[in-house]
């Protein structure tokens, strides 16, 4: 079953504030092209149902562009855009923190807005605490965490959702070993219950490990995508050749 | 360039109205939680500025001439007051009701009407509060609440529906212009002094009358101390606009929010 499908989808986004926006649109300007860029051009994808697919790329490549589409934040401006099933994205896992909160409080906001139901949080509280690891601190402000206490709070929140597409960022980097070897079989067991996993990542031993097929964008082109082995390998000799 | 494909989106599941719900009153909750949030003095506040101005107005009264009849004025004030707070509460938290919430709408999708709907669903929960003001000046002058009272979740209902509108343009262009959250301080000073909160609309000059009966706070505030106050039914003249400029502004603002919602993110 097919999870996600793309095809000739194109993001275009606008270089201008919101009231230099008003008045370009207002007012045509000479030439307006100048003030667009194309984020995504022409990319066809195709992800089914339980496969682990990684997604590299420089920095700007059109990679958070690509996650942003599947989680339904922002629309393409061309293309068809079809997905199925519940997406739960942890993408700037840290912004979604309220300082002022304490972690508690964060759980029950956090699990809400990736789409859990008060009750279902109530249930799975001791076990998302608990899988954080950070039980003594859970009614204290989260303006006093670590960086590293605030992701495992986050993410943890993340893994006890009941996701059939998990998208996930490079935020959980930020976990010490122990958390991060916690996650990944969490985030296997996930996807051998059927959710359909992708992975955006500067690690490519973890792409290469956790992941069958791997995404390469290139200024907003799929330059590849195929068995993850190979791609990363011919990535990597591009960006070397590129720097010399 | 070559011919670009129609934009086709297809996304299932959709997400519950239940979940809607739970998360519009989770935000809001929220809200009115961070607000007061380390404060000593919490709800406290809310009460604060109606009861202050209603004891300047009481002053105001005692150095000109404001006629109310047989209400006393305190009273008089403080039904138009409560009314008034409602609105520049909410109006003015409407501001930052998108631009505010940038982090959450870059993570996740969620229909965004529901910021502007809990930014409301707080300024209710102020309104409660406020209605305490009133309630204690009732029992302290003793004066007896007629059975014309049954009106008020009418025009309750109208305010709201002018508020939910006017809390969508505002959230809205607020994205798009930060002038905005400039602006609508300085608006709802003017706009204070224009309502009929301190004086009734009895005493709106004639030549300006024909403009302030489209002031559609005129119509609330004077339709709920017809209610409270006088046994009277809301005035027509002065309903009927406001009606008519409620409808129009919920529907301007939540077709043109509903419109631009999918560019929002981009933009902010």
């Amino acid at each position: 079953m097919s999870r996600i499908a793309l095809s000739r989808v194109y993001k275009k986004y606008c270089r201008l504030q919101g009231s230099q926006y008003i008045t370009q649109s207002l007012s045509l300007l000479r030439n307006p092209e100048k003030h667009w860029f194309w984020s995504l051009k022409n990319l066809d994808l195709e992800i089914s149902a339980g496969q682990r697919i990684g997604i590299i790329g420089a920095n700007g490549s059109g990679k958070t562009t690509l996650l942003r589409i599947i989680a339904g934040v922002t629309n393409a401006t061309h293309g068809s855009v079809r997905v199925k099933g519940r997406v739960v994205s942890l993408l700037d896992l840290f912004s979604g923190m309220q300082g002022d909160f304490t972690g508690r409080e964060n759980i029950y906001l956090n699990g809400i807005l990736l789409g859990m139901r008060r009750r279902e949080i109530e249930k799975k509280m001791d076990s998302i605490i608990d899988f954080a690891g950070i039980s003594e601190f859970i009614d204290m402000p989260v303006k006093h965490y670590s960086t590293g206490m605030m992701m495992r709070l986050a993410f943890s929140v993340g893994m006890h959702t009941e996701a059939e597409i998990l998208l996930i960022d490079e935020a959980w980097s930020v976990g010490d070993d122990e958390f991060q070897r916690k996650s990944l079989s969490r985030i296997e067991a996930l996807n051998k219950d059927g959710a359909t996993l992708i992975l955006v990542s500067h690690d490519m031993e973890i792409l290469r490990q956790h992941t069958t097929d791997t995404l390469w964008l290139n200024k907003g082109v799929s330059e590849a995508f195929g068995a993850s082995s190979s791609v990363i390998t011919s990535y990597l000799k591009y960006s070397h050749t590129e720097q010399s | 360039m070559a011919r670009l494909p129609a934009l086709q989106i297809q996304r299932s599941p959709r997400k519950s109205i239940r979940w809607t719900i739970e998360l519009m009153l989770n935000l809001a909750v929220h809200r009115i939680n961070t607000r007061y949030k380390e404060t000593l003095l919490g709800f406290g506040w809310i009460f604060l500025q109606p009861v202050a101005l209603t004891g300047i107005f009481h002053y105001i009264r005692k150095v000109s001439d404001i006629p109310t009849g047989n209400v006393p004025y305190a009273l008089f004030a403080a039904v138009g007051m409560v009314a008034w707070s409602f609105t520049s509460l909410y109006a003015s938290q409407s501001v930052i009701a998108v631009s505010g919430v940038t982090n959450i709408l870059k993570r996740v999708y969620i229909p965004k009407i529901i910021f502007p709907v809990s930014v409301l669903i707080s300024a209710v929960v102020d309104l409660c509060v406020m209605t305490l003001l009133l309630v204690g000046l009732f029992i302290y002058y003793h004066y007896p609440i007629s059975w014309t009272a049954i009106w008020l979740p009418a025009i309750l209902f109208v305010h709201i529906l002018f508020l939910i509108g006017l809390g969508c343009l505002i959230s809205l262009t607020n994205v798009f212009l930060k002038d905005v959250g400039q602006a609508i301080p300085q608006l709802l000073w003017l706009w204070f002094f224009a309502c009929p909160v301190f004086y009734p609309q009895s005493m709106v000059p004639e030549d300006f009358n024909l403009l302030s009966r489209w002031n559609p706070m005129a119509g609330f505030i004077e339709s709920y101390r017809s209610v409270l106050l006088l046994g009277q039914a809301p005035p027509l003249y002065l309903m009927g606009p406001a009606i008519l400029v409620s409808v129009i502004m919920f529907i301007a603002g939540v077709s043109l929010f509903g419109k631009l919602e999918g560019d929002l993110v981009d933009l902010l």
